[in-house]
């Protein structure tokens, strides 16, 4: 215990930072979490999911954006100790979070166990990590890359154990490879290519034990076969389709006008092919991620993902980042081939997305950045050692208030700011309005709900307690040309992209609108503001 | 005798001269018509070079003015003086008003080789340089537009040459010839206003050694300070307004974004943590920081280009593509040889990072032009240790090294084809097409009146430029709408020129050509673009 003592503080810290105000910063549940909450719910108590299906492994159907299954069996789990709660959906993150931190520093230590600095290297990159805006607010909603995330690193950690000692640890990775797998849509090209990447490195030592090599594999592919079931289906391809940059049209439509104007020359045809055009439009997303204002000042474009006021790193990490890889390339090994190889191959999956950069879907770079600057700072810490102890203190102590001053500012403007500006990105005000819905629905026939914010379904099933078997039998569910599921009825609600309809004259109906959207005479009953203070929802009932 | 000295020299430099003439062919090939128009400061300068040359004064009259009014926006003297000579030779054309800055950009690369010979005394690979600088697309667009920045950045280079072989051969004269050069680039593009001083007080620091008190020393830092000293003062006859307006360190929007937008939101928060955290102190130098870093951006060095629309083809990046992954050979060469050059270098990259950094529609390709040269000497280093990397006559290597060749070369007939080909189609419209065809039009109509919408597009600037009006004509006719805000000046009319805010079609005047926008259903005639798209309307009254 005594050894470790410094690590406990920034796991604890870490924890503290991923835990505290946990259901209120972000202010709401967003629709992913929700759906992954009452699709785990809905397991929990009947054992099938909210499109009846009993217990899908290799995806959940939910919105018909088929997510990846470990988050929600892992809030099974939550929901089955802490209850069917907000705090439930989000703890598997929060934990998995602060898990994480604890496993990047082992990582960092195998990396680099032939240095005299490894301890240090090791501290700096668990503290990065716990400190990191990126991770942060990826730890605090039930974002599955998160878990994809914990599961990389410890599995990469594993398989370094057992190159350097314990072959059976190569058992463990393999396995926490597969969850990784299993865990994000990204990491389904990123952990291939990892794996790849490892195998390369590690060729000679793989082949002295064929035999664990071989069953090592074996376990790996018996695991993937639920996947590569669902993978010959066409459905698997669905969100791929939606979100890639290949399936763009206007590429090819230029690449013809090009053509054309060229007079259909050989030049013209080689330069303008679209082939080529797709390639530099890839390349294009691929050095997105390396915008240096995206990663220092302002952040993910989406607001579930940064402050905007924000980079996804810390300002000061640039230097101990350019210094680390400068320290790194001067020594060049084999973890330095696997840093800086991991750290190219991170982006590849999101760069053929068209919403780049992203910084959920490049999760992947984490331990990379953390690492660089770790080994940036240890090699300053080194050269300040060299001068004067007064040289020592003063640059720490410069140092220090530099990034204390950056870490506060962070965290205030994150707990304090951050929710009143955005609530209207965290789809709040459905709990607050369905909660008052539901006190006063009885006095109607049936309640109007707007479908103006999306996905109001899932928060109905949610916040108005209904169960997955009402849903299955009431519920109206239909499916549109993108595969995407609608629903228009739940219990007594009906969902409306439009309110004003004739057909309800003689009923009395409660409705539910964003504001300006009845264009009847109606009186307002309640409203639900976002916290900035605009109006969000309005209660209302028509008056003659 | 000297017949027998030029061929001596050509056959001594036969690369330097083969590359000096495909670069001139880069950047004077069509250059009238490719960009396909003048925009309106390249009518403009070319107008006050026009009146100076006839007058001695600008458009407004100021007599040898050291800040040219212009539109209001305070235009440096430079680029017009110069203009002048070629206006002088050339007629008022479009090809005088940009042949200034193709030479600069000819120039410059020469420049550009003897200071990297100078740095490293290796010819291959100053050869290797210049030849990047000769193909290289921030170099070709910034050359074929009457752009001050070029022009500034060859009088820079000039100067830094001589004061490397002042460093040589210590001769004062060099040293004088410098601290001039230096001084000039001031009064050429406003981003060395900033730059400038900066540099020269760094060389100083870096080079202290070699300086002695001395009378030329002395003489050379009078020359500079005179130069800082006029600089000063003909800021104060106007442009300071236009620094104000395009600097961010008081910027309403950055200090909203950063500070106003946090102290104004509904959290529970406390005021002494709002007012430590939450100020234009930190919103400012957060805002800057963010600026210089941007410099580096894959999309602006690779793939976009900079902010602006006339600034870029659309399709390509200031670089190649592949100059990026020359970079970062280029650099990790350089620091791993520990070359004594770095120093040098390494001042002016990231002092010539700064003018763009503290000001609006950051990173500017024009206010970054500066760092071109290092960035291209960084990339020549780094193909040339390519190059070194195959000595070793392994075929695998040899296959690399060919392959990158064979990409940067496609790589540079993409460009040229954008640009030869495809630009003047697709841009037009960011080129400020269409008024030289307005003006062709109304020649057409000599007796008649034109009444034309939109001041604020400085179409007057066109009927001067293109009708070759009498300056002294111009100065007595001229009226003005008041200024803007942000000090810019509208023409009203002169001659039998009016320019308008609104049309008005209930009371059209006779012998008057009206010229509109054109989705107007009034104007029954159209200016097309090259894309066959309308861009202006019109209408004759007879």
């Amino acid at each position: 215990m005594k050894r470790f003592w410094k690590l406990i503080i920034i796991v604890l810290f870490a924890g503290l930072l991923r835990f505290f105000q946990l259901t209120q910063v972000p202010p709401s549940l967003y629709w992913d979490e929700v759906s992954q909450g009452y699709n785990a719910h809905s397991i929990l108590i009947s054992g099938r999911d909210e499109h009846n299906e009993l217990l899908p492994l290799a995806r959940f159907k939910a919105f018909g954006d088929y997510k990846a299954p470990i988050y929600i069996y892992l809030d099974v789990v939550a929901q089955a100790v802490f209850g069917k709660n907000e705090f439930a959906v989000r703890f598997p993150s929060a934990f998995f979070g602060t898990l994480s931190v604890f496993v990047a520093y082992f990582l960092a230590k195998e990396l680099f166990k032939k240095s005299e600095q490894k301890e240090r290297i090791a501290l700096f990159a668990a503290f990065f990590l716990a400190v990191s805006p990126w991770h942060i607010q990826l730890s605090r909603a039930a974002f599955e890359a998160n878990i994809a995330t914990l599961f990389t690193l410890s599995a990469v950690w594993a398989f370094l154990k057992s190159m350097s000692g314990n072959r059976r640890f190569l058992f463990l990775s393999t396995i926490l490879f597969v969850l990784a797998f299993y865990s994000f849509n990204a990491h389904r090209i990123f952990i291939p290519l990892l794996v790849l990447l490892l195998i390369v490195i590690y060729k000679d030592t793989l082949r002295e034990t064929k035999k664990i090599t071989a069953v090592a594999v074996f376990v790996g592919v018996i695991l993937l076969i639920p996947f590569i079931v669902y993978f010959v289906t066409p459905e698997s391809r669905l969100r791929f389709k939606e979100v890639n940059i290949f399936s763009d049209l206007d590429v090819i439509r230029s690449s013809n006008q090009y053509i054309e104007e060229d007079d259909y020359s050989l030049i013209g045809k080689v330069v303008h092919n679209r082939r080529v055009l797709f390639a530099e439009e890839y390349l294009r997303h691929y050095f997105d991620f390396f915008n240096p204002r995206y990663l220092f000042f302002t952040g993910d474009g989406n607001p579930r993902f940064s402050l905007q006021e924000n980079g996804q790193l810390f300002v000061w990490m640039l230097p101990l980042i350019l210094t680390g890889v400068y320290v790194l390339a001067k020594r060049p090994d084999t973890s330095t081939f696997l840093l800086f190889s991991w750290f190219l191959l991170a982006p590849v999956a999101a760069a053929t997305a068209r919403e780049t950069p992203h910084a959920l879907r490049t999760e992947t770079f984490i331990p990379t950045y953390e690492v660089f600057g770790a080994v940036g700072l240890s090699f300053f810490v080194e050269i300040v050692r060299r001068f004067s102890k007064k040289a020592l203190i003063a640059g720490t102590v410069l140092f220090c208030c530099v990034v204390v001053f950056s870490i506060t500012s962070f965290l205030h403007n994150y707990f304090i700011h951050y929710p009143y500006i955005y609530s209207g990105v965290w789809q709040y005000g459905y709990k607050e309005t369905i909660q008052k819905v539901e006190k006063i629905k009885h006095r109607y026939d049936s309640v109007a709900f707007t479908d103006a914010y999306g996905r109001a379904y899932i928060y109905i099933l949610w916040y108005g307690n209904i169960s997955p078997q009402t849903y299955w039998q009431k519920g109206k569910v239909t499916r549109d040309a993108f595969g995407f599921y609608t629903v228009s009825h739940v219990d007594t609600y009906e969902i409306r992209t439009s309110l004003n309809k004739t057909e309800d004259e003689g009923k009395s109906i409660l409705y539910v609108a964003a504001p300006g959207e009845l264009s009847f005479p109606h009186k307002v009953l309640d409203s639900v503001k976002f916290l900035n203070g605009e109006t969000a929802f309005v209660i209302a009932e028509k008056t003659e | 005798m000297n017949q027998h000295l030029l061929i001596r020299f050509i056959k001594e430099h036969k690369w330097l001269v083969i590359i000096v003439f495909l670069a001139s062919f880069l950047r004077l090939y069509h250059l009238s018509s490719t960009p396909i128009s003048l925009n309106h400061d390249e009518t403009a300068i070319g107008y006050n070079a026009y009146a100076l040359l006839k007058t001695g004064a600008d458009e407004h009259g100021s007599f040898l003015p050291l800040s040219l009014k212009s539109f209001g926006d305070w235009k440096l003297p430079f680029y017009p003086v110069v203009t002048i000579v070629s206006v002088l030779f050339f007629g008022l054309s479009e090809f005088a008003v940009r042949l200034p800055s193709a030479l600069a950009g000819i120039v410059g690369i020469v420049l550009t080789y003897l200071i990297s010979q100078e740095l490293f005394k290796q010819k291959r690979l100053s050869l290797m340089i210049a030849l990047l600088y000769a193909l290289s697309p921030w170099g070709i667009y910034f050359s074929r537009i009457a752009y001050e920045t070029n022009l500034a950045l060859s009088i820079f280079l000039l100067g830094l040459y001589l004061f490397l072989l002042f460093l040589k051969k210590r001769l004062g004269k060099y040293l004088i010839v410098t601290a001039f050069l230096f001084g000039i680039t001031l009064f050429t593009y406003h981003a060395y206003v900033l730059f400038m001083p900066l540099f020269v007080i760094s060389l100083i620091a870096l080079y202290r050694k070699h300086f002695a008190v001395s009378s030329t020393s002395i003489t050379a830092a009078t020359i500079f300070l005179l130069f800082v000293l006029g600089s000063v003062i003909s800021t104060q006859q106007g442009s300071l307004q236009k620094v104000s307006s395009v600097s961010i360190i008081n910027d309403k929007n950055v200090i909203y974004q950063r500070a106003e937008k946090f102290r104004g939101d509904k959290a529970q928060k406390n005021p002494f943590v709002e007012r430590i955290l939450h100020t234009k102190f930190s919103a400012v130098p957060y805002q800057i920081t963010q600026n210089y870093v941007a410099a580096f951006s894959p999309a602006f060095l690779f793939d976009k280009g900079g902010e602006k629309l006339l600034h870029t083809t659309g399709e390509f990046g200031n670089l190649y593509l592949l100059d990026g992954l020359l970079l970062i050979i280029g650099v990790a060469a350089f620091f791993w040889k520990r070359e004594p050059a770095w120093k040098v270098l390494a001042i002016w990259l990231f002092i010539g990072m700064i003018p763009s950094a503290i000001t609006r529609d950051a990173p500017s390709s024009t206010r970054l032009f500066i760092i071109l040269p290092v960035l291209l000497i960084f990339a020549g280093y780094g193909a040339f240790t390519l190059l070194k990397f195959v000595r070793g006559k392994n075929i695998f290597k040899e296959f690399i090294v060919a392959g990158i060749g064979i990409l940067y070369l496609i790589n540079v007939i993409y460009f040229l084809d954008i640009y030869f080909t495809h630009m003047n189609t697709h841009r037009a419209i960011f080129l400020h097409y269409g008024y030289k065809q307005v003006v062709e039009l109304t020649k057409r109509y000599p007796q008649y009146t034109v009444v034309m919408k939109g001041p604020e597009n400085f179409p007057y600037v066109s009927f001067l430029f293109y009708e070759k009006y009498d300056p002294i004509l111009f100065r007595k006719e001229v009226l003005y709408y008041p200024p803007t805000a942000e000090g810019f000046i509208f023409v009203k009319q002169f001659g039998k020129y009016r320019f308008v805010d609104k049309i008005d079609y209930t009371n059209l005047k006779e012998k008057t050509i009206y010229i509109d926008n054109p989705n107007l259903t009034h104007g029954a005639h159209v200016i097309m673009l090259p894309n066959n798209e309308p861009i202006f309307g019109y209408t004759v009254v007879n």
